[in-house]
């Protein structure tokens, strides 16, 4: 018998058993009353120091693998964001920019992994050119059940054509709250089939789907691309579709662009998107900021749904268009997101100092997490980007350095990069941020019980 | 694109279910807002790295939504709970042939080393699978607290402290019942013509 063997009759245990663990744990929950922790940070800060000493002499002898590749450079014109004169100049702390990565009570790393053949499957652009950058907030608000309803009136017969579907009555309901903006939704559904109309951020949604095969059809067929397609091909293959698909729609756009999206594993999907480059935002690189235009995205997914638990996707050849999302801007983007403030923006230099220093987020902070993902080396990183991101709130963007560095090729032949991040703006109390984390958490992740096992 | 996530009440199991079955692709947002939290914890004791923990949430979710109906769970978090560890333990074999993962799980893993010899991989199914009911029929057996420790440790993977901090007791009181409870396992197991 080995401990694997244990381990996974353990992994069978009964659902009696669970339900009982469940509900005792929820009756623990309510009974369980706030106590002084005050011993455990005593306990964390000597811990601190011992996992401090260790990680300075284990890391340097546990590193991750670092091939060399070649530095990538994205091609394009830099952007200069736009900021009125009497937007005021903020100086943010350490701790207020953490929460765009909400790392109080998670396991923090120095990096995430991403996945992808090249970096160019990042959609990278160059760095902006500017002396400030914004902090973009979000004002609020929600189409009313008038606004939506005249939306659906507006598009429903072109949705149910397009999705093959002859019943017109829908169903709208509310759809949940958020800061006391309501949201509603409407539904038309035919068997399996069904259309969603919806709000989204600045945005209305239309998105038709089928649960029986989750591959939709346009005109009474299924319509597919192939994995190995370039882009080049899949735009041929996909002309009469995108043509259709935008007549439907009344939409004009004149720009296609085609996003892959990686697991570990395999590519996942193809998204294709329609839109007229002349009123983006950020013309290159939608992808991770969002955009001020309406567009139209159809998303090929490899297999999805094929596999259960950890086979996600599969590796067919074939990618089947799954999903086709229609958004409409309900509201302007000045009218959504405002400017809201400015701060200086540190020079590429400054970041890779910080980067140089550790003051990195997204995220480590904890020694004691760094030592369970294996360090890599950021020194001779693969590519930098500028990314907005949002805080937890999600009401404000905040924008980061990104920094990737290649780890190596997985064994299919999907490249690995670890990405971290850096304020591209001036922040203040980085030392004391970075002090204060690895106490809390410390603190809150059971960092003694460890100390007593390796002990 | 990533949009933002909105903050909803929070709905019972009995309607979050209800959406599964009706096909509704609600209930794997409602199951997020409600259990995210919770699973990543899980995956995060056992994997031990945030990106994969995502990953698992997602094959979790994609689990439940493939799994209900026909399924009808009577406590939600409980069958989210098995689909977890399957999934993130999966991951956990996956990522351990390229490295060591200094995860809770590995440490749950190493306290079972107390009680058995590894010695040789079980094949047969049948035999895992009895083995599965032996050791269920002991946890069930178990005094609340003992199953309770028991559930916690070696299959949510959760640290000692925060079991202690659950049952509000001390590290060392879990500790000397996790002893005891190895100890009965191992009896139990022999009493059952296992080897060990």
């Amino acid at each position: 018998m080995t401990k694997k063997n244990v381990s996974d009759a353990i992994t069978e245990l009964d659902s009696d058993i669970l339900d009982r663990y469940f509900l005792m744990k929820q009756s623990l929950a309510e009974r369980r009353k706030p106590k002084n922790r005050a011993w455990i940070l005593w306990t964390s800060l000597a811990a601190c120091f011992l996992l401090i000493v260790g990680t300075v002499i284990v890391a340097p002898m546990w590193r991750e693998d670092s091939p060399s590749v070649e530095p990538y450079i994205p091609t394009g014109e830099a952007w200069s964001p736009v900021i009125s004169s009497n937007i005021k100049d903020v100086v943010m702390s350490a701790d207020e920019i953490s929460r765009a990565f909400d790392v109080r009570l998670d396991t923090t790393n120095q990096y995430t992994k991403m996945y992808a053949p090249s970096p160019e499957y990042f959609e990278i652009i160059p760095l902006p050119n500017a002396e400030y950058l914004p902090f973009y907030s979000i004002k609020g608000g929600a189409p009313s059940r008038r606004e939506l309803n005249e939306f659906v009136r507006k598009y429903l017969d072109s949705a149910t054509d397009l999705f093959g579907i002859s019943t017109k009555e829908y169903e709208m309901r509310e759809d949940g709250k958020t800061n006391g903006d309501v949201y509603y939704r409407a539904e038309v559904s035919e068997g399996k089939k069904g259309i969603r109309f919806s709000s989204i951020n600045n945005y209305f949604r239309i998105n038709g789907f089928d649960l029986s095969e989750r591959r939709l059809e346009i005109k009474g067929e299924k319509v597919s691309i192939l994995e190995s397609d370039t882009d080049a091909q899949i735009r041929e293959k996909l002309q009469d579709t995108v043509a259709y698909v935008c007549a439907i729609f009344d939409k004009n756009y004149s720009a296609v662009k085609i996003s892959r999206a990686y697991s570990y594993k395999q590519l996942e999907t193809i998204t294709v998107y329609l839109y007229s480059p002349e009123e983006t935002i950020f013309p290159s690189n939608f992808s991770q900021a969002p955009m001020a235009s309406d567009f139209i995205s159809l998303t090929f997914y490899t297999d999805w749904g094929k596999g259960t638990f950890c086979d996600w996707g599969g590796s067919g050849e074939e990618a089947f268009l799954s999903d086709i999302s229609v958004y409409q801007t309900w509201k302007d983007w000045d009218d959504y997101y405002d400017v809201h403030a400015k701060a200086s923006m540190l020079t590429l230099k400054e970041a890779e100092e910080l980067l140089k220093k550790g003051y990195v987020f997204g995220g480590h902070s904890c020694p004691l997490c760094m030592a369970a993902q294996p360090e890599v080396d950021f020194s001779q990183y693969t590519c930098v980007d500028v990314e907005y991101v949002f805080d937890a709130t999600g009401k404000i963007y905040i924008p980061f350095y990104a920094f990737y560095k290649y780890i190596g090729e997985d064994e299919n032949g999907i490249g690995t990069y670890a990405k971290t991040y850096v304020p591209a703006v001036q922040v203040s109390g980085y030392e004391e941020y970075f002090e204060s984390q690895k106490v809390n958490h410390r603190a809150t992740y059971g960092v003694e019980d460890r100390l007593d096992d390796a002990s | 694109m990533e949009f933002q996530t909105k903050a909803k009440p929070i709905m019972s199991d009995e309607e979050i279910i209800e959406l599964y079955w009706q096909r509704d692709e609600q209930a794997i947002r409602e199951t997020d807002i409600k259990y995210k939290k919770f699973l990543l914890s899980m995956a995060n004791n056992i994997v031990h790295n945030a990106c994969d923990s995502e990953e698992c949430l997602n094959d979790t979710y994609l689990g439940a939504w493939n799994s209900i109906p026909p399924a009808k769970p009577i406590l939600l978090q409980s069958f989210l709970s098995a689909i977890m560890r399957r999934t993130a333990i999966n991951r956990f074999h996956a990522n351990k042939r390229q490295k060591r993962i200094a995860s809770e799980f590995t440490v749950s893993l190493s306290e079972l080393e107390d009680i058995i010899a590894d010695d040789g991989d079980m094949t047969a199914e049948t035999e895992a699978a009895e083995l599965a009911k032996s050791i269920s029929a002991y946890v069930r057996a178990l005094p609340d607290r003992q199953m309770y420790i028991f559930v916690s440790r070696f299959y949510i993977a959760d640290p000692v402290s925060r079991i202690s901090e659950e049952l509000g007791c001390s590290v060392s009181t879990v500790k000397r019942e996790i002893t005891a409870i190895k100890i009965g396992l191992k009896k139990h197991l022999e009493s059952e013509g296992y080897v060990l």
